[in-house]
This record gives structure tokens, C-alpha cells and sequence, in this order.
């Protein structure tokens, strides 16, 4: 590990080495050991962060939070189809359902030319497209 | 915390708060309560923002919980919740509340040490503030939660080669800001 490897390292993991990773320890520590210089300033920065107290936390936050879950109004069911699996399951068997009712209709209904209500044979053969191209 | 028995009693916990029992929600929250807070706290930098963000997470939690499905652990789902909140917060750019010089002094024996102690506490908590906000979760996460970087990548929703990026410009910025504070 060379000195920049080690700065770069220093300032992920800090200058405690039981926050570093197992596998980098060791060799982390030799290094510190041959660059006090980086060790120092690594741990001053660790010393400044841990100036940062929290606060005690006020004891009553847990009171007031159960206080409002119990004066809450109990929510809205959770609705079949709004949950996931069995709305998935819902859009399944909707599916098959409508393919089963539109494999049932006729769709192959027969017609006779003269029931048209247009002369096919007049849009066809009497287009101007088809004369100059055919005749 | 980070044991396998506490991720499991927190699956337990959470599958009878979705059925609505009050005594496993109050158990629950008797554990995360104060982390909440305290991590709040740190990525805010005011109490009382922090203890509103914790409150409104925890009664979220009570409200999700029918909806909560298991897809990572209840501590890395907390802590996304917190997170978004903070940083939701933090955009409202709502003044941080910190105390005044001024008001750190006082004349009693001892007083003096314990002013510079607070001032010098005042000045990491500004430039913290003053990091961008994932360099400073990054930084909350890693360092005050003591977490592992790849916990800290999976709440962040990032890999770790950008955490470990923003560790380390979070640390270089960091640095920086206190030698202008002349710390």
C-alpha cells in the first residue's frame, strides 16, 4: 500500500482500525506505524467529528408517539386488489376469463356480396389508381 | 442491533404490528426510538427537527406496517425513511438552530474550558451542516452509526464504490471547513 493509498483509505474508514476492514487491517496498521504524520491528522479529524454530542433524548417522545397511534383512526383496510399478489392473481384470472368469453363469440359470420352495403367491385375496379396501372 | 436475532425479532415484530398490536409496535419502537432521534439529530443538526422527523417515521411505520413487505431488513427500511425525511428537511432550508458565541460564556470556575468545549461542538456541528447532503449522510451513517459500508450503500441506494467517494470527499470537505473555523 503506498502513502496516497493510505490517505485515501484513512479518509474512508478513519483512524480507528477496528473500522476498517478485516482484509486491510493489518496492513493498515504497519502503515500507520511508518506515517504517524497520517495517523495524527486522521485521528484529530475522528477527535473533531466526535465533538459532535447528541442530545439526551427526551424520554416523553415515546409516550407521545404511542398517544398518537392509539387517538389515530384505525386506517383504511388493506384491499385485496391493492395488494400485490393477489391483484396479480385478480389480473390473472380476469384474463383468462375474458379469453374464455371472446373465444365463445362467432367472429367468422358469413356474408353475402349483394348484403354489402357498397359495390366493392366499383371501389375496386373503378378506382382511377387501378385503370392507369392495370388497364 | 446488527444481529441475525434482532433482524428476525424485528420480522416478528412488524408482522404483528401489521395485525396491529400495540404491544409489538411499542416494543419496536422502544428499540429504534432513540437511534432515530440521535441519527436524525446528526444529519439536521436541531434537536427539535430531529425528534418531529423520528416521531412522524415511527407513526409511519404504524401506518405502512399492513402494506410492509419484507424485501431488506426493517432497520435498513427505517433508516431510508429517515433519511428522506432529513433530507426532505433540509431542503426546506429551515434555519439550524445553533447556540449563540455569546451565549457560551460565563463566569464561574471551569466555565471557560467548558465554553470552548461547546463552541468547538457548535463548529463541527455547522460544517457538518454544511456538507452536501449525501456526503454528510454518508459521513452519519459510517462514522456516528458505525455502520458497514455496504449497509450504508444499501439505505443510501448506492454502490460503495460512491459511498466510499463520498466518505472521503466528506472527510477532505469537512477538514477544510474547520481550518477556516480555524479548528
Amino acid at each position: 500500500m503506498k502513502n496516497e493509498e493510505l490517505q485515501r483509505l484513512a479518509h474512508i474508514y478513519g483512524a480507528n482500525i477496528s473500522r476498517w476492514p478485516a482484509a486491510l487491517r493489518t496492513t493498515a496498521a504497519e502503515m500507520f506505524a511508518a506515517h504517524p504524520d497520517i495517523l495524527a491528522q486522521t485521528k484529530a479529524l475522528d477527535e473533531m467529528l466526535d465533538k459532535f454530542k447528541v442530545s439526551d433524548v427526551n424520554p416523553a417522545l415515546f409516550d407521545r408517539v404511542i398517544d398518537r397511534v392509539d387517538a389515530a383512526p384505525p386506517p383504511a383496510p388493506v384491499l385485496f386488489f391493492f395488494h400485490p399478489a393477489l391483484a396479480r392473481g385478480a389480473m390473472l384470472a380476469f384474463s383468462a376469463i375474458l379469453g374464455l368469453f371472446l373465444g365463445h363469440i362467432n367472429f367468422t359470420a358469413n356474408y353475402d356480396a349483394e348484403d354489402l352495403p357498397i359495390d366493392l367491385d366499383h371501389v375496386i375496379f373503378g378506382s382511377t389508381t387501378f385503370n392507369e396501372i392495370m388497364l | 442491533m446488527k444481529t441475525n436475532e434482532s433482524h428476525k425479532e424485528d420480522l416478528e415484530l412488524m408482522q404483528l404490528v401489521a395485525r396491529r398490536d400495540i404491544a409489538a409496535y411499542r416494543k419496536l419502537i422502544g428499540k429504534y426510538l432513540n437511534y432515530s432521534v440521535r441519527f436524525a439529530e446528526r444529519m439536521v443538526g436541531d434537536y427539535g427537527a430531529a425528534e418531529d422527523i423520528a416521531q412522524e417515521t415511527a407513526l409511519k411505520i404504524w401506518n405502512e406496517a399492513p402494506r410492509w413487505q419484507p424485501k431488506a431488513k426493517f432497520s435498513t427500511w427505517l433508516y431510508q425513511i429517515l433519511l428522506n425525511a432529513c433530507i426532505d428537511y433540509k431542503r426546506k432550508k429551515r434555519p439550524v438552530s445553533l447556540p449563540d458565541a455569546d451565549a457560551l460564556y460565563d463566569e464561574s470556575p471551569g466555565a471557560a474550558e467548558m465554553a470552548m468545549a461547546k463552541e468547538q461542538a457548535a463548529t463541527v456541528k455547522r460544517a457538518l451542516a454544511k456538507l452536501p447532503g449525501r456526503q454528510r449522510a454518508a459521513l452519519v451513517l459510517c462514522y456516528y452509526e458505525e455502520m458497514s459500508n455496504q449497509k450504508a450503500a444499501e439505505i443510501m441506494e448506492i454502490n460503495i464504490g460512491t459511498l466510499q467517494q463520498l466518505l472521503f470527499r466528506a472527510r477532505q470537505n469537512l477538514k477544510e471547513l474547520l481550518e477556516e473555523s480555524g479548528l
